[in-house]
């Protein structure tokens, strides 16, 4: 593209030049022609010092020039304005592509973050039924041992008050028979333990093997 | 236990040629004795027992202590168990022997203990009374126990006749815990 381009611009310089010298040499030859200076002639005596030749000669000059400054100024820098002109296009394209691009990234950055803090709030949600159905559990449990505690103490109380019950009964029975004791110790008398190993022999009988 | 049967067998022996020599009594009396000697007296026991004690100064001093007091078959049977190093059975022996004696001349035996020393009477009264109820001799030891409060207790073989006051009392404790016990 940029070699056709080339290729299409040679062709006018070339025919600028050509055009320009051909005039320079024209304009130089008309100057020198005797006819024109002699048609010229009227003209310079009223003050207008015209002379064609030269005219046509500074305008080929002028051509060739024109061409040469193109070439070496105009030329590179139009071309340097357009690719500056060029770069800065690119750039703002580039910078409206990078802000659909941010537009687009942060559209799905939103969606994302949408999508994170519903998953958040549902996981949120799940911990919290987990940790309520958790604290269900532990209460019902912690109910149930503290049950299976209390029934447990009160069958100790139980237990205990039924030991101490019989320890008291057994105190209380030991104590009738010593009480007994002492008082039978007290009131047995040698007759009196005749008479008992008497009443003993007479209903004494040997058990039959 | 295998000293038991060893007793045993000894004392049927012995039953044997003491009835045959009509001498039962007699020797039931002479074990009776040493076994007495042996329990009560530690010196007797240690000097049965001692392993430095020779085989030959035991007879000669069995046979000295017993020889004016125990009849010839109970010297020969002491000789006999002194040989075969069986001197350790004469307890059991003389167990042995009393209830061979019991069992075959229908003897039966009493242990009676009392909270004082029963009387003559009382002792004829008693012998009497367990002989007519059991259709039997009757052999019984007496001892006093004073734990007994007042009363009497007989024990023939496995069967207790307790007439004592101890007795009472306990089964009057054992009725209360009872009553007690199943009150609640």
């Amino acid at each position: 593209m940029s070699n056709q381009s080339s290729n299409e611009k040679k062709a006018p310089m070339a025919l600028f030049i050509i055009v320009g010298i051909a005039l320079m040499f024209g304009g130089v030859a008309i100057s020198n022609n005797p006819a024109v200076k002699s048609a010229m002639v009227p003209l310079k005596e009223q003050g207008l010092p015209i002379d064609p030749g030269k005219s046509i000669a500074v305008i080929g000059v002028f051509l060739i020039l024109f061409k040469v400054f193109d070439m070496f100024y105009f030329g590179p820098l139009r071309e340097a304005i357009n690719e500056r002109n060029t770069a800065l296009e690119r750039s703002f394209s580039d910078a409206i592509d990078l802000r659909e691009e941010i537009k687009k990234t942060k559209a799905e950055h939103d969606t994302q973050l949408t999508k994170i803090e519903q998953e958040a709030r549902e996981r949120i949600q799940a911990s919290v039924k987990e940790a309520q159905d958790m604290r269900a559990g532990i209460m019902a449990e912690a109910t149930s041992k503290a049950d299976a505690l209390v029934a447990k103490a009160h069958e100790e109380i139980n237990r205990e008050k039924d030991k101490v019950m019989v320890e008291i009964r057994q105190s209380a029975a030991a104590l009738t028979m010593m009480a007994t004791e002492k008082l039978l110790g007290e009131s047995v008398d040698n007759e009196r333990n005749r008479k008992l190993v008497a009443e003993f022999i007479e209903k004494a009988e040997v058990p039959r093997a | 236990m295998a000293e038991h049967r060893v007793a045993a067998r000894y004392a049927e022996a012995l039953f044997a040629v003491a009835e045959e020599s009509k001498v039962v009594d007699a020797i039931s009396d002479d074990l009776r004795s040493i076994t007495e000697a042996i329990r009560t007296d530690p010196q007797f026991k240690l000097f049965l027992n001692h392993p430095s004690v020779g085989r030959e100064e035991r007879v000669k001093v069995l046979e000295t202590v017993f020889s004016d007091k125990a009849t010839a078959l109970t010297m020969q049977l002491i000789r006999l168990l002194l040989e075969k190093r069986r001197e350790g059975i004469i307890p059991e022996l003389s167990q042995a022997f009393d209830r061979i004696r019991r069992d075959r001349y229908k003897v039966m035996y009493a242990e009676v203990t009392s909270a004082q020393a029963l009387s003559e009477d009382e002792i004829k009264a008693l012998e009497a009374k367990l002989a007519k109820s059991s259709g039997k001799k009757v052999e019984a030891t007496y001892s006093v126990d004073s734990n007994l409060i007042g009363g009497i207790i007989v024990g023939i073989g496995n069967h207790v006749l307790d007439g004592s006051l101890r007795g009472s009392l306990d089964r009057m404790r054992d009725h209360l815990l009872y009553n007690f016990n199943t009150t609640n």
